[in-house]
């Protein structure tokens, strides 16, 4: 093997780039990025908070923005990743600790639902907001 | 790290065309990964033309024909020609797969076959990749069997039940499908095991003859060598031998609350 290359100066084999998506794949990166958009949508929540105990004047003009159309739809996304990341949660601690929901069928067919969950009881959290407000 | 990028010496340029080959009766496209050393140049996908009539009916038969017909330059590995020793492992239209247990037709999608190494390993040339890293891994996790006790006159034997436990387990051949589909490992790979050698690490810890448990588990206790399994289940889609190193995984993990107690 005299002149060969190090396994560092060699290529790397295609990796994201060529694999197929698999729907457990996306879900579980789904998860993860509804996660990070937790860490924003928290950010939101708290100027919401923070702007109710300053008085009335900041929290109107706080409230104006948030009740915008373009507010609006980052809320309606904040709560999609709220949903999504509390379902898939649940999704990954039942499977945790009963393992037999990890075989390939099902792990395919729990996250499928899980999705569907998610949004629709996204939906319906809208609905019921605009219906009760 | 997550790196969705490729880098630079590994991005893939387009390659040669080759000629079909004369009469064809069907005909099926191979797209295959092409990189060696003694080119001094970047990895390339080459497309060859196959006679599907005229040779036999799996992925590895095809790449049998481009190697005697077409290409005597394109580099696999292979041995047994039928899914028992794991060395035709590599990724086809997408999915990590033993080329020799699949039929083209199988995997046909509008006639072309994309043939890639196994994903985000060091290339060794066109479809052979580098496995070492994989088989240190493997011997790390001690994958033999261990008794404290004195060994008695005759073999140590098991009842059918504690038999039974191995089942879905001894029966993998260590092809790194698993190993290289997993996402988790292709950007923690230096340091989380991954689920292939996670998958033997819990064949021996369910071994009623092992009475080294303890120590196994301790060893795996780790942020990294286990828990960076976030359950993507990449593993389990992909398994040629239809095994579920997911599930193993999760097992472990649910031995490691219970040792605790």
């Amino acid at each position: 093997m005299r002149d060969s290359l190090p396994v560092i100066d060699r290529p790397l084999s295609p990796h994201i780039s060529i694999y197929r998506w698999q729907t457990t794949m996306c879900m579980s990166i789904a998860h993860r990025i509804s996660g990070v958009a937790l860490y924003f949508g928290t950010i939101f929540l708290t100027l919401w908070l923070i702007s109710i105990a300053y008085g009335d004047d900041l929290f109107y003009r706080v409230d104006a923005i948030y009740r915008s159309f373009f507010g609006q739809i980052i809320l309606f996304f904040y709560t999609f990743a709220l949903v999504h990341h509390l379902v898939g949660g649940v999704r990954y601690l039942c499977s945790d600790v009963k393992t037999s929901l990890l075989e390939k069928n099902c792990s395919m067919k729990l996250s499928r639902i899980a999705l569907v969950i998610s949004v629709v009881s996204t939906f319906l959290i809208w609905m019921i907001a605009y219906i009760l407000l | 790290m997550v790196e969705i990028f490729l880098p630079k010496n590994s991005r893939i340029k387009p390659g040669k065309i080759w000629p079909k080959p004369q009469n064809m009766k069907s005909l099926m496209e191979f797209h295959i990964y092409r990189w060696s050393q003694d080119d001094k140049a970047y990895p390339r996908m080459d497309i060859y033309f196959i006679d599907s009539s005229s040779c036999g009916p799996m992925v590895l038969d095809g790449l049998f024909y481009i190697k005697n017909y077409i290409d005597p330059t394109l580099a696999f590995r292979r041995s047994c020609r039928e899914g028992i020793c794991g060395s035709c492992a590599m990724n086809i239209n997408g999915s990590n797969m033993l080329a020799c247990t699949r039929t083209r037709m199988d995997m046909d999608q509008g006639g072309v076959l994309k043939i890639y190494p196994l994903p985000s390993m060091p290339v060794i040339k066109d479809l052979v990749v580098n496995l070492s890293h994989f088989y240190a891994q493997y011997q790390s996790i001690q994958p033999w069997l261990q008794t404290v006790a004195p060994l008695p006159e005759k073999e140590l034997l098991q009842t059918y039940a504690d038999r039974r436990k191995l089942d879905g387990l001894y029966e993998c051949v260590l092809c790194a499908c698993c190993q290289t589909s997993c996402p988790s490992y292709w950007w923690n790979g230096d340091s989380y095991l991954g689920p292939a050698v996670l998958l033997q690490a819990y064949r021996w810890i369910s071994d009623s003859r092992d009475e080294r448990t303890g120590e196994r588990l301790a060893y795996l206790e780790d942020p990294f060598l286990l828990y960076r399994c976030h359950t993507i289940l990449n593993c389990t889609q992909t398994c040629p031998k239809g095994l579920n190193p997911a599930k193993a995984i999760a097992e472990i993990k649910k031995m490691m609350i219970l040792r605790r107690f």
